[in-house]
């Protein structure tokens, strides 16, 4: 019995780690569930509190700044528990709990990824980005360079950067609600777009910022609760949770060694590049820093999101690696006739909640991963329409820019990217999305990255780099995802990949930086020499923050 | 302050030092996280015996308490750079600029 569990821990538990990111549930068994009334009472809640919400940050979106940034005005209290939210969605809670419960210690990588990225973006960017910077990160890439080409490069990556992650987001969402709430895939990503659609385009930052505050408490509250019940079943004992999960894991011992999920070395050091520059290009995320009021602003929002991320992700720890003993020891009904994790490989963490906590915490937890999908992609399509708008209308569009102008294009973008979800959901809904989100993450870490580090600290830095090394790190991250393991054999069917890995970034970022180096350096241009002057500048707003409400130079 | 001033103040010699203070904390700090992060990634990779090894008679290991320790080491050392800008950074930028002579804003 045991060992039929085991490999179907395995088997579904498998592809849904190296998404990462998406809240991508199952493949395999997506048996629907009988409608949840108690999940669904509490997510209507939610949704009336949250559109009430909506109503009144509509009446205070007047201006581009507001709905973008919620006109610099929110607290670094709140910003950074909505910066946590970003990371504490129902990947990490779903997909790291389902990561530890089938392979121990390796699942810890991806905690270890998100804890590793977030110092260095308090130590070396949030300050001048939010110095530099008025609503996107391409603002900041663009501020002394090229606004034309540079702002047209930049915005291609993050579109991509955020359409990928918002598929992956979208498709998980679709089969997580059918299995949790019972309702049909079709009505699940039409109800999360639906929702998110309104939310961004009449209440925009406001609205989406108290979304993911309110989901990130709801979903604090929900861990803790699990997490101390867990505990409780362990008499509060963190040694008794690992010696048991070593008892009871088919794995034996060899649970808490490495190993298990990373079996190539080198795989598991690209994964670790990924997640270290990838979480550092979020789009979505870095344009959370541009609402507060200043850098130190700036600077107290990534402390807190840290604090929280921290707390949350030891809560996850001791779920993850308790939910072995409770979903091994007890015959609850946690398995199929065949051996099988109800619901899929990332149901672990549903199926502790409702163990310790009966069908109360189970709806709990099912509404707060259904508002969890929500409040991440509302923030993803105010960011893919702030660069629409923004970034690529208001440059190009010169003269003709209005203000007015401006904010129905921003509008219009969440619709058009709404409905684009509902549609780019439905055909990708019975495909493998594991290779999606590993893209989405992949062009984070190649492009966005190393070019915004490039334009905030080296000077060399000129337009011919920004545009060559951005189109070859986008161009080398989709070809080597194609020829690797999660498209060539997951999903051509191929024997062997032509790319060993399933994360490009360990040859894909150090090409990206060759290219920024030498095709900046060799820029001889008078326009070259002009921008690197202009670096002087830069440092003036960058390290004295002087002007950054009213001098946006473009 | 104008764009003159601006450039006077960024270029004299005391903001230079403390923009050297700045970067030496700043840098230093991702420099050891950076350190830690891939030491822990590639210890999973290329040591596991090692991260293997029990602590404490088991079944606690060096993987999970370096897990633990670089869970908890993030706020640590994001409080220590939180703490040294508002007692040390902030003051001192803010003393800067107020010597220089006011004007209307640039």
């Amino acid at each position: 019995m045991i060992s039929a569990r085991w490999t179907a821990a395995i088997i579904l538990g498998c592809w849904p780690l190296q998404t990462l990111l998406a809240a991508d549930a199952v493949n395999g068994s997506t048996d629907q569930q009988p409608l949840n009334t108690a999940a669904i009472a509490m997510f209507l809640t939610f949704v009336v509190i949250t559109l009430l919400i909506t109503v009144w940050a509509a009446n205070r979106s007047r201006s581009t700044s507001d709905l973008y940034v919620a006109g610099g005005g929110i607290s670094p209290w709140q910003n950074g528990t909505a910066i946590a939210g970003d990371f504490i969605s129902a990947a990490s809670f779903l997909g790291i709990t389902s990561a530890l419960f089938a392979f121990g210690l390796d699942g810890n990588l991806l905690i270890i990824g998100v804890m590793g990225s977030w110092p260095i973006i308090l130590f070396v960017i949030a300050e001048r980005l939010r110095n530099l910077g008025r609503f996107t990160l391409v603002d900041v890439v663009s501020f002394r360079l090229s606004q034309r080409p540079v702002r047209l490069v930049i915005s291609i990556a993050s579109l991509t950067v955020i359409l990928f992650y918002l598929i992956g987001q979208l498709v998980g969402a679709g089969k997580l609600i059918q299995l949790l709430f019972g309702l049909d895939y079709l009505y699940a990503v039409v109800t999360v777009s639906a929702l998110m659609i309104i939310y961004v385009s009449l209440g925009g930052m406001l609205a989406t910022t108290w979304v993911q505050l309110i989901k990130a408490l709801l979903l604090i509250i929900g861990g803790a609760i699990t997490c101390v019940l867990v505990l409780g079943y362990f008499d509060y004992s963190l040694s008794e949770i690992f010696s048991r999960s070593v008892d009871n894991h088919p794995r034996g011992l060899n649970l808490l060694a490495p190993g298990n999920w990373m079996t190539q070395p080198l795989g598991g050091l690209s994964l670790g590049l990924t997640m270290l520059f990838g979480f550092i290009g979020l789009p979505h995320v870095l344009m959370r820093m541009f609402t507060v009021k200043d850098a130190a602003a700036a600077r107290q929002s990534s402390f807190v999101a840290i604090c929280i991320m921290s707390l949350f992700y030891l809560m996850v720890i001791v779920i993850g690696f308790g939910a072995v003993s409770i979903l091994m020891e007890n015959s609850g009904d946690f398995y199929d006739a065949a051996g099988n994790l109800r619901g899929g490989g990332n149901m672990v963490a549903v199926h502790v909640a409702q163990f310790v906590g009966g069908n109360l915490l189970f709806g709990f937890m099912a509404a707060v991963t259904f508002a969890t999908i929500l409040a991440v992609v509302a923030g993803l399509t105010l960011s893919g329409a702030a660069t629409i708008a923004h970034d690529l209308y208001k440059t190009f569009a010169g003269d003709r820019h209005s203000e007015k102008t401006e904010m129905t294009i921003m509008r219009t973008s969440v619709v058009i990217i709404g409905i684009l979800g509902v549609v780019l959901g439905l055909a990708f809904e019975n495909q493998n999305i594991a290779f999606v989100t590993t893209f989405a993450l992949a062009v984070s870490a190649s492009v966005n990255a190393p070019v915004l580090i490039a334009a905030m600290y080296w000077r060399g830095l000129t337009t011919r780099g920004v545009v060559i090394s951005s189109i070859v790190g986008l161009v080398t991250s989709v070809t080597l995802i194609v020829l690797g393991p999660g498209v060539m054999v997951a999903i051509l069917g191929y024997e062997k990949p032509w790319f060993p890995y399933t994360y490009p970034t360990i040859a894909t970022l150090p090409i990206t930086v060759l290219c920024i180096g030498f095709f900046s350096a060799t820029d001889r241009s008078k326009n070259a020499d002009k921008e690197r002057a202009a670096f002087d500048d830069q440092r003036i707003r960058s390290e004295l923050g002087i002007g950054i409400d009213s001098a946006s130079q473009h | 302050m104008n764009n003159a001033q601006a450039k006077a103040l960024i270029n004299s010699a005391d903001f230079k030092a403390l923009s050297k203070k700045r970067s030496l904390v700043a840098v230093g700090l991702a420099a050891i996280n950076v350190v830690v992060y891939f030491i822990y990634v590639l210890g999973m990779g290329f040591a596991r015996d090692f991260m293997a090894q029990p602590v404490l008679g088991g079944p606690l290991n060096i993987g999970l308490l370096a897990t633990l320790s670089l869970v908890i080491l993030a706020p640590v050392i994001s409080c220590y750079y939180i703490w040294w800008t508002n007692r040390y950074y902030d003051p001192a930028i803010k003393q800067l600029l107020a010597a220089v002579p006011s004007q209307a804003q640039s």
